[in-house]
């Protein structure tokens, strides 16, 4: 197991769920993989299926609709996988913590499963990489045990 | 330009129109009876070609307004037409069976305002998720949703 | 008798069969995966890349979806990968020491190269998941349409090599009356099999039973861990397989001497820069476009070349 978890933290392939955010961030995470930052260095492509993806990067405040299915891509995802909250809105719902529509944050949707907040409206794909491989040192912590 | 679409307007609907009020060369509020709502959006929208953009609700401190915009692109004017009701159970007549683009703005309204419109073809929640109680409305003043609705899902 | 089973064994297992087959195919995925970055004006993956993915693909949980036959979604990239392996066995093989093919081989490795498809097929249908059938029957209707003019193009060779049907014979007769490529016929093949080649690695733009942009993975939407790494395996070693068979019928072969053998490795590069440069500069076209594209201009192509090989050009 350690070797493959190993392998993990060389080819995190994600996942990109929006749960009900103003695409701001969703924008940011494109860029990380266009020409300028380009993420396919660090062995990341974007897949198509959740049952493929290592890493969930999720984005948006957590509204009623969206929460439901965020939680049943989680259960859906290969484990193991980690969630990365994108943007001050999946950190802590930020400024919509009091809407109608919003339920719990990110980490009280899918407790425990949250390994790396990166905040920012939207935070630099800089951050983002930041964040993912932050993300993917956690479990570096634990290939090394 | 303006002064055509206007006087235009009043030509074929006079009657029907309580007030007119040129806002801005770009925007022209028209003030009509609830029950002259379809007759007046008709004769713009079929009778004189008005592209219908969107509408949208209110709560004031009287009660509740629907307006409806249609845009005269090739004058640079939109003009909107408002219909009122007073503070219990808003009811206005549905545009949606002459014009389809109001279908869905419509049930918009009816789910986060709780104003309903006769003869809409579908008028089934759209908006708001499928575990809100019936009878709250968000846009509504006050924060209704306040002790009714749980946080967790 | 039991040393010829254990050669048997290791030409299907180790060279040139699976463990081959396997390295060199991921070499070859990192190559079209650093053409395809550079080409847009990225870095890239490491060249240890596709051995990352494939080792942290066996470490991930396996599922299989509720109500799907465990067999037939368990078994289908196991079927895609045997094709693979005896077609890289066979060819291998054949093309090494021409003397050890069999009659009628080239009809084998039509059967074994359409494996890997059929395998992507069952996966997809053996998943209950509406947008897996749409990637199955997707992939069905392109096997459906470039199978056509795939076998035209083989007849070209056999037709000019006056009916032989072995592939150490084939290479045998190229050898001694130079390759087929350099006659009409053997040219327009060569064309019309670019484009079957392309459908066959289930590249851009002939992917659509894997567009993942567009159906979310779908033919392997639901597969995860080990059974996902067999299929990509197998994809990987199909850039190895398939080139190299094309270079082997129509281009001559990899030859005896390790000059003809580096040349050989040449030709077959050129089919695969080919291959990488197609899949970059294009888009993926719609199935029924597709169809229409192989049962038109390419079956049209392939015809006129077995018409010009049957009149001897």
């Amino acid at each position: 197991m350690g070797l493959a978890l190993k392998a993990l933290t060389k080819s995190p392939w994600v996942f990109h769920v929006s749960a009900g955010s103003c695409n701001n961030c969703d924008i940011e995470i494109l860029d990380c993989l266009c020409p300028r930052f380009d993420i396919e260095r660090l062995g990341a492509v974007l897949v198509g299926s959740v049952r493929h993806a290592d890493a969930l990067l999720v984005t948006g405040a957590m509204n009623r609709k969206a929460a439901v299915r965020v939680k049943k891509l989680y259960e859906q995802a290969a484990k193991p996988c980690l969630v990365i909250a994108v943007g001050t809105c999946a950190c802590g719902q930020g400024i919509f913590r009091d809407s109608y529509a919003m339920t719990t944050p990110l980490d009280e949707v899918l407790p425990g499963a949250v390994a790396a907040y990166v905040p920012g409206c939207p935070p630099k794909p800089e951050a983002i990489i930041l964040g993912v491989v932050k993300a993917l040192k956690t479990l570096q912590g634990s290939a090394n045990d | 330009m303006t002064e055509d679409v206007v006087s235009a307007i009043r030509e074929r609907l006079g009657a029907k129109l309580q007030d007119v009020n040129v806002r801005s060369p770009r925007r022209v509020y028209l003030d009509v009876r609830p029950e002259d709502l379809t007759e007046v959006a008709d004769e713009l929208f079929n009778g004189m070609g008005a592209r219908y953009a969107i509408a949208s609700g209110m709560q004031t401190a009287d009660g509740f307004e629907v307006l409806h915009h249609f845009a005269f692109d090739s004058d640079h004017v939109v003009v909107s037409v408002r219909v009122r009701s007073g503070p219990d159970e808003p009811r206005f007549d549905s545009l949606a069976p002459i014009i389809k683009g109001a279908e869905f703005i419509e049930r918009e309204m009816r789910d986060l305002l709780g104003i309903e419109f006769q003869g809409h073809p579908n008028p089934t929640r759209l908006i708001l998720s499928d575990d809100w109680p019936d009878g709250v409305y968000p846009l509504r003043r006050g924060k209704p949703w306040e002790g009714t609705v749980r946080k967790e899902i | 008798m039991t040393t010829s089973i254990l050669a048997g064994l290791f030409r299907v297992l180790v060279f040139p069969g699976l463990l081959f087959t396997a390295i060199a195919g991921m070499a070859a995925s990192w190559v079209d995966r650093k053409v395809t970055a550079r080409v847009q004006w990225r870095v890239g993956p490491p060249l240890l890349q596709p051995v990352y993915d494939f080792v942290k693909l066996l470490g991930k949980e396996v599922i299989v979806p509720r109500g799907a036959s465990r067999v037939a979604f368990l078994g289908a990239p196991l079927v895609g990968l045997a094709g693979v392996t005896f077609a890289a066995a066979l060819t291998g093989s054949a093309a090494m020491s021409p003397g050890a093919g069999f009659t009628g081989d080239v009809v084998v490795l039509l059967y074994l190269l359409v494996l890997p498809s059929l395998a992507v097929i069952m996966g997809g249908a053996a998943s209950v998941n509406p947008l897996a059938s749409v990637g199955a029957s997707r992939e069905m209707k392109l096997v459906l349409s470039y199978e056509l003019p795939f076998i035209l193009v083989m007849l070209v060779p056999i037709i000019r090599s006056g009916g032989l049907l072995s592939l150490g014979e084939l290479l045998r007769y190229q050898a001694e009356n130079g390759a087929f490529l350099w006659s009409a016929s053997g040219l327009l093949a060569l064309l019309a099999a670019i484009p079957c080649l392309q459908a066959k690695l289930a590249l851009v733009p002939f992917d659509q039973a894997e567009a993942e942009t567009e159906i979310m993975g779908g033919a392997l939407i639901e597969y995860s861990g080990a059974p996902l790494a067999v299929f990509r395996l197998t994809k990987a070693m199909m850039l190895i397989v398939a080139p190299a068979f094309l270079v082997v019928v129509l281009w001559g072969g990899f030859g005896a001497s390790v000059a003809s053998a580096l040349f050989g490795v040449g030709k077959y590069l050129v089919l695969l820069v080919i291959a990488i440069l197609v899949r970059n500069t294009n888009p993926r076209v719609r199935i029924e476009h597709a169809m229409r594209f192989f049962w038109g201009p390419v079956t049209g192509l392939a015809l006129l070349a077995v018409v010009l090989a049957l009149l001897g050009v």
